[in-house]
């Protein structure tokens, strides 16, 4: 079962770090907690995930990594979205919202 | 950008595969900084250092399993794996040397024998033409039925070529080809090259294209004679360096006059005629157009016809047979009406010499193939079975059927490769050696090679070797399932029955189609011996043939009365070698009589042929100095078959008047001893008839037969030396031993006789490594049962039989099937027989028996390690 709820939380995990990295390039531990701000702590992104799925989008070629230094003066890797991922980005966007809504209004109307 | 970002990609990927220690480092700095931005911002959240780093990791969980899915994000999983398994099958096969060893050497000997004789039947037979529609393009042979099965078959005449080449309804082209011999001197050395003279279609009709210079004007062809020569490539490669401007050079052949070289001609010819040093011309003859001469029995021409598009072959064919009986019935005159007689059809295309031969090389290699296949197999069944535990485990440990597949797989392909690598040098070798031999066999032949069509069969032979060998073991144990059980019996419990069906049925398998392969060879081996027995009639081993370069005679001696001076100062000066006892001269050379005619062959001789070859008389007389050529001998074969219960003499044997009443004198005058002149296989063929060629005759062309009991080496030196003696502008075209001759005609049986017992004999090995591996693996996995029986009492004699009963039984029912399966099977090689039935009960005898022995060596050495089992270690080991 643990397997299957990953699976569910993959694909929407990949659409939240693309989105997160549109405004720009960002390490690992930003994200994290860029995406638990901006969820206002209700979505909270385990490591474990974030990172196959960061070094599985780069091999997919939408985002690239570069090492910098951080805002706190630490070596850290850098990813930032390419072209690719732009176009991916908004096609998931649109894909995401067709699919709530759909799911909204079954849950409205059933 | 799409292309640079796909750059990007295979670049990242590529780098971790070849550098996944780079990799890993940043994976580690990556997440080490994570948990330090993380401690960070907790120390600033008020935490001390070491609480912030607990929390953080607690945090972050389990740092190896994150860094495992990492890593499975990168894509590279599928390449290190491969390598892993590939690591892993080397170390386990080298573990195993022997059975690696075993199946390697096996499927490489397998491999090389079949893509051997595959390329060499597909180069000698299979290969279509290198022409535009090759289906289309045929070769016209006029049939004669009496002949040897090899040239049964016989060219075209002058007057077909004349006449088919006005059937434009029928064929789009039609070209004429003859072959030519002439000689080339350099110095004093007199060289003899064979080529050929052809139409001025012929090269458009194979549609060959200058590759220097031009071809024939029809001019220079008819009315001709054009003094042009076109040189085949290899030709101008390797004699003339490939010099483009040997253009306008001319060449001397004979003493006629010279050719000037006009053009080269591309290396696709070549299949035409391999050994062709020229191409010339063909200027018709007087004697050609002759039509009661030329039609049915000037046969010396290869007439190639290319069909119109829609024409068939029978239809082709039924068109030139009305066209030859209109012939006959309109115009024919009553000696070419004689002539006809003989002659029974047209045909086209003429089997290859080597196709009955081939085929059999073939049959031959795909058995030893098939027995290679099915020992490879039971090595591996029980291979696998021995690494069940092995499997098992892995197994269990969660290694899902695909990556056991994988490792089988891996671990196959490592030895399908390395027998394909050693399989492919023998298949080297094996052609080199061919066509070391082509020259003898086929002459004029282009040698054979590995070819595409060849590999490409070889390829998916191994894909094929390959998935069956490493997925067969593992589609056993998935149908058994045991490698869901693993229980304490693991070790003891026999094989399951349906593996151990398979190999016992494998076993039997390669035990019947051994049998079959050495009955086979066995029946050729039998029939080689018969051969060799046959007594050739003649004292092949005393006699030295040299023939007269008619090319340097001709032009010198054309006066009929200048021929027949110089041929009595010839057999003179032969006569004043030392250590000579006879000498005597012959129209035709030894081993090719006279080839017209169907019903027998004739040969002109000198008068003391006979006692030149120590051929007895055995009714009437020999030839005396004094008859002319009407006089004629006859051998016991004609006697026998055409005067099974009278005497010939005072008949006569001709052509046309063939066995007519003794009115025209003096006919036969006595019968000879059947010599076989046309080779010792020829026994039963075709009957001779000599006709007698006084001295004084002028005649051009001839063997020279000397008797003599010095070495033939020093005696053919000595014919050479005697031959300038009478004129320095001569020479001999060959000078051989008869003995060396005859054997060489042996050359085709004895190949084929060898190669199939080789083949036999790799078959009875492969199967005895069969029954062997069988026996042994099975009294390994009853070595409980065995200790049982032997501590409750069974001796060892009976365990020795009970072990030796089961490797009988198994070649036994191989045997039996073997046995029917040849009775059946023996039919096909009738026609390679000689002297032998195709059931021949001693080979039958002799194969079994030999069969018996080897089984029972193969199943003695794994019962003696039953008897030496040790019945209280064996049930403590459990």
């Amino acid at each position: 079962m643990p397997r299957d709820k990953k699976e569910l939380l993959q694909g929407t995990l990949d659409l939240l770090v693309m989105r997160i990295l549109r405004s720009g390039a960002r390490h690992g531990y930003d994200i994290v907690k860029r995406i638990e701000v901006l969820s206002e702590d209700a979505i909270h992104v385990g490591e474990g995930s974030l990172y196959p799925s960061l070094h599985r989008l780069e091999r997919r070629g939408y985002i690239v990594a570069k090492w910098d230094i951080s805002e706190t003066g630490r070596r850290a890797k850098f990813y930032s979205l390419t072209a690719d991922g732009k176009r991916k980005v908004s096609q998931e966007e649109r894909h995401w919202a067709e699919f709530t809504s759909a799911v909204n209004l079954i849950l409205k109307n059933a | 950008m799409i292309f640079l970002e796909t750059v990007y990609r295979i670049k990242n990927w590529f780098l971790n595969l070849v550098r996944p220690g780079k990799r890993e480092r940043e994976m580690k700095v990556e997440i080490e900084s994570h948990l330090e931005l993380d401690k960070e911002r907790s120390i600033r959240s008020g935490m001390t250092p070491a609480e912030a780093r607990k929390i953080s990791l607690r945090q972050f969980g389990h740092v190896d399993g994150l860094k495992e899915e990492c890593r499975d994000s990168w894509g590279t999983r599928v390449v290190t794996d491969l390598i892993r398994d590939l690591r892993y099958s080397i170390r386990s096969l080298w573990k195993s040397k022997v059975f690696s060893f075993a199946v390697v050497t096996t499927l490489a000997l397998c491999i090389g024998a079949n893509t051997t004789v595959l390329s060499a039947l597909y180069s000698l037979i299979l290969k279509p033409l290198p022409v535009e529609n090759p289906e289309r393009l045929v070769q016209l042979f006029n049939v004669v039925e009496g002949r040897l099965a090899s040239d049964r078959a016989s060219k075209s005449s002058w007057n077909q070529y004349s006449e088919l080449r006005t059937r434009k309804d029928l064929f789009e082209g039609c070209a004429l080809r003859v072959r030519k011999t002439k000689a080339i001197r350099r110095d004093t050395v007199v060289r003899r090259l064979n080529g050929y003279g052809v139409s001025s279609e012929f090269f458009e009709l194979v549609n060959a294209k200058p590759v220097l210079g031009r071809f024939f004007l029809p001019e220079e062809v008819d009315p001709g004679p054009g003094h042009v020569v076109v040189l085949p490539q290899r030709v101008w490669e390797t004699e003339y360096d490939a010099d483009p401007n040997v253009l306008g050079q001319q060449i001397h052949f004979d003493a006629e006059a010279s050719y000037a070289i006009i053009g080269v001609a591309p290396r696709s010819l070549e299949t035409f005629d391999y050994e062709s040093r020229f191409i010339i011309p063909y200027h018709v003859t007087a004697r050609d157009r002759n039509p009661a001469e030329g039609r049915y029995q000037a046969w010396s021409f290869d007439l190639w016809l290319r069909l119109k598009p829609g024409v068939s072959r029978a239809m082709a064919l039924q068109q030139i047979r009305a066209m030859e009986r209109r012939w006959y019935e309109e115009e024919a005159d009553a000696d070419a009406r004689n002539s006809y007689k003989t002659y029974k059809d047209v045909a086209f295309d003429r089997p290859h010499p080597l196709t009955g031969s081939l085929y059999l090389l073939e049959g031959g290699s795909l058995l030893v193939l098939l027995v290679g296949c099915f020992n490879v197999m039971t090595l591996i069944v029980s291979r696998s079975n021995q690494r069940r535990l092995e499997l098992t485990i892995r197994s269990s440990l969660g290694a899902g059927q695909s990556s056991l597949r994988r490792l089988m797989l891996c671990e196959c392909s490592l030895l399908v490769a390395a027998a394909v690598c050693l399989g492919m040098t023998l298949a080297l070798s094996g052609t080199y050696m061919v066509n070391e031999y082509l020259s003898v066999l086929s002459p004029m032949t282009v040698p054979i090679s590995l070819d595409y069509a060849t590999l490409f069969i070889t390829l998916a032979m191994t894909i094929g070797l390959v998935g069956a060998m490493g997925l067969l073991p593992l589609e056993i144990f998935r149908k058994t399932g045991f490698l869901e059980r693993v229980d304490s019996s693991q070790r003891t419990a026999s094989v399951s029955g349906f593996s151990r069906r398979l190999s016992d049925g494998m076993v039997v398998g390669q035990v019947a189609i051994a049998f079959i392969m050495l009955v086979g060879a066995g029946l050729l081996f039998r029939s080689f011996q018969n051969v060799l027995a046959v007594d050739p009639g003649f004292d092949a081993s005393q006699i030295v043939e040299g023939r007269l370069d008619w090319g340097t005679i001709h032009p010198r001696y054309k006066k009929r009365s200048d021929a027949a001076v110089l041929k009595q100062r010839v057999h003179a000066a032969m006569q004043e070698i030392p250590g000579v006892e006879s000498v005597s001269l012959s129209m035709h050379n030894m081993f090719s009589a006279d080839q017209r005619g169907g019903e027998f062959v004739g040969h002109l001789v000198s008068p003391e042929f006979f006692t030149t070859m120590n051929m007895p008389i055995i009714e009437g007389r020999g030839f005396q100095q004094g008859d002319t050529d009407q006089v004629k001998v006859v051998d016991e074969l004609f006697a026998r078959r055409f005067f099974p219960d009278r005497s010939p003499i005072g008949y006569e044997a001709d052509v046309n008047q063939l066995l007519a009443s003794g009115n025209a004198a003096p006919g036969i005058v006595g019968v000879v001893r059947r010599a076989n002149l046309r080779g010792l296989e020829d026994r039963d063929g075709v009957p001779i008839v000599y006709r007698s060629r006084p001295l004084k005759d002028g005649w051009w062309e001839y063997s020279i037969f000397l008797r003599t009991s010095r070495p033939a080496a020093s005696v053919m030196s000595d014919m050479r030396a005697k031959i300038r003696e009478v004129d320095p502008q001569l020479h001999l075209s060959y000078t051989r031993p008869l003995d060396a001759a005859l054997d060489e005609m042996l050359v085709s049986r004895r190949g084929m006789t060898l190669l199939l017992l080789f083949f036999a004999g790799l078959a009875l090995l492969l199967s005895l490594i069969g029954v062997y591996a069988v026996l042994s693996y099975d009294v390994a996995q009853r070595r409980r049962e065995i200790g049982i029986r032997g501590a409750i009492g069974a001796n060892r004699s009976e365990v020795l039989g009970m072990v030796l009963r089961q490797g009988a039984s198994k070649a036994g029912i191989g045997l039996a099937l073997g046995f029917l399966a040849s009775l059946y099977l023996t039919r096909f090689l009738e026609k390679q027989l000689f002297d032998v039935a195709a059931v021949d009960p001693w080979t039958y005898i002799v194969a079994g028996l030999s069969f018996a022995t080897v089984a029972l060596v193969a199943s003695y050495l794994p019962a003696r390690r039953a008897i030496r089992i040790d019945p209280l270690e064996a049930l403590r080991v459990e």
